[in-house]
């Protein structure tokens, strides 16, 4: 379960994106919290009964009309936009996914691989795999598992003012992410690209 | 068409002298593996689906793990011949409901099955009688480790074998164990089972897998976690669970012989008595009524019966069985009629 990134003790439900100055940032929040920060109201609109209250005499607004127009705007529950991600290798969409709970094709797993987290997290209380792998992946997780060590003895060696020893340990690991051409602690994009063919 | 081995003899995982075989019918490892770059076959096309079978096809023909199995074509069996490879645990309730490029290699023996485009592209299953946990681990994984040196498996190093479906992926790995529980049934303890078992992370299930029903006190039970543990953890914890169902399961055996002898003595002899005399029986009412002669023959209550032949009636009194030995019934009446007149002639 992803907890809300505000109060962080409720399941976060929604999912935000603010575009700032062309910069992207997303958070994960609960639907206490949405609310609560006036999130729905991107910028002030007041609610329909201020409005009422603001005019001299009620009876001159529409309100009938006014609530349509303030509606899209100050709905308290909008429905989260994500975006529909639909698979180029198998054609299978993030909506069928969720409808159906089965993946088209193995690069599925990569695609929603935010969802499949979230889904496998609970079916399984895990999310990496440990047991039997192809021969070549276990020379790869050795690798990584190797890589990992590297970088729990540069940190120590660094906290312990050990430099150069630290400047040996960090070409090793260079070495080695270099080597398998995948980040440390996820499954490697070639990997993926190769699996799902 | 199916040939006529099947209207004499069971699979040797129904045969005597299993493990632990009073409580224990027989343990079953399924493995699901897909191929890379290729759908999965709910979202391949006929054409598509044709190309993964040839490709599985020629693996497992030379790999020459089942040298004496023929491939089946699904297409090519009629209804009951489908439904007859499921009672006898071939395939799945799934793949006999599917068309158009799937079907199934087995073992004469029937230890061992792979069936292609089903939910996953390959499965995989080893089976065996009583509790043999590593015994079918061993042979089914090294089928799958053959074939993988053939076959170039969907897998990666995040999340293991990559399934059509999230709930399999990791180990691909389900290990179902077939018990025969009546008396924890009996004394209304089965509920216990399925929450112990739930707390584990293992699940209950009925006579042919998921989505089945419990027929004749005959459970199944099953890993559902398949990422997060390796393959001996999850046979470590399917075991663990098992062998304290079997001392439930035997330990109330005991204190009913104790405390009321006399029911279980009625029980047993009143349903041999039903089984080799009624002229008309339905399949669920057979299941009880073996389910009670069986218990019988493990209690010592019952003494000139073989458990192999109550065993081989499990499976011969199923509607596509009792359909192959005995012509084509298919009013359900004709066929309750026919059933009784075959568990007469075999207890006679």
């Amino acid at each position: 379960m992803n907890l809300c990134q505000i109060c962080g003790e409720e399941e976060a439900t929604i999912k935000t994106i603010d575009i700032v100055n062309n910069v992207k940032s997303e958070r994960h929040i609960c639907e206490a919290c949405y609310n609560k920060q006036g999130l729905s109201q991107p910028f002030s609109v007041p609610n329909i009964s201020d409005f009422v209250k603001l005019t001299p005499t009620s009876a001159q607004i529409d309100l009938q009309g006014l609530g349509e127009l303030v509606k899209g705007l100050t709905n308290p529950k909008p429905e989260p936009t994500v975006p529909n991600i639909v698979c180029e290798n198998c054609g299978n969409s993030l909506e069928e996914f969720h409808k159906r709970g089965v993946v088209g094709c193995p690069a599925d797993y990569d695609l929603f691989c935010e969802e499949i987290e979230a889904l496998v997290s609970r079916l399984h209380g895990a999310t990496e795999h440990v047991g039997k792998v192809p021969r070549e992946i276990e020379a790869e997780r050795a690798r990584q598992h190797r890589a990992k060590q590297l970088c729990a003895d540069l940190e120590c060696a660094i906290n312990e003012e050990r430099y150069e020893e630290a400047a040996g340990l960090r070409d090793r690991i260079a070495a080695l992410t270099h080597d398998s051409d995948s980040p440390l602690h996820e499954t490697s994009r070639r990997d993926r690209d190769e699996h799902a063919g | 068409m199916l040939d006529d081995r099947f209207s004499s003899g069971s699979g040797e995982w129904l045969g005597p002298n299993g493990p632990d075989n009073d409580v224990v019918i027989s343990t079953r490892i399924r493995l699901a593996r897909n191929i890379r770059g290729h759908k999965m076959p709910w979202r391949s096309n006929q054409c598509e689906r044709q190309e993964v079978e040839a490709k599985l096809k020629s693996g497992i023909a030379d790999s020459q793990i089942i040298p004496e199995g023929a491939y089946w074509s699904i297409d090519d069996l009629s209804e009951t011949e489908r439904r007859l490879l499921v009672e006898r645990h071939l395939i799945s309730p799934e793949l006999a409901k599917g068309r158009g490029s799937r079907g199934v290699i087995f073992a004469p023996t029937e230890n061992l099955s792979i069936m292609t485009n089903e939910e996953d592209h390959l499965r995989i299953q080893g089976i065996h009688r009583g509790l043999q946990l590593e015994e079918t681990w061993r042979v089914t994984n090294q089928i799958d480790s053959v074939l993988e040196s053939r076959l170039p498996f969907a897998v990666s190093s995040r999340w293991g074998y990559l399934t059509a479906c999230p709930t399999n992926v990791g180990t691909g790995l389900r290990v179902s164990v077939m018990l025969h529980l009546p008396v924890l049934v009996h004394t209304d303890q089965i509920k216990k089972v399925h929450t112990a078992a739930s707390r584990v992370g293992l699940v209950v299930r009925g006579l042919y897998g998921e989505g089945t029903k419990a027929s004749g006190d005959f459970y199944q039970i099953s890993n559902q976690v398949t990422l997060g543990r390796d393959e001996v953890q999850i046979l470590r914890d399917v075991r663990t669970m098992v062998l304290k169902i079997i001392e439930w399961e035997r330990g109330l055996r005991k204190l009913v012989m104790q405390q009321d002898r006399v029911t279980m003595e009625d029980r047993a002899w009143r349903a041999l008595g039903t089984l080799q005399y009624a002229r008309k029986m339905n399949s669920e009412e057979t299941m009880q009524h073996l389910s009670s002669v069986r218990l019988g023959i493990n209690l010592e209550i019952l003494h000139d019966l073989g458990q192999e032949r109550i065993n081989d009636l499990f499976l011969y009194t199923q509607p596509a069985h009792l359909q192959v030995l005995r012509g084509a019934p298919s009013d359900p009446e004709e066929r309750d009629i026919s059933r009784a007149r075959l568990i007469r002639e075999w207890l006679a």
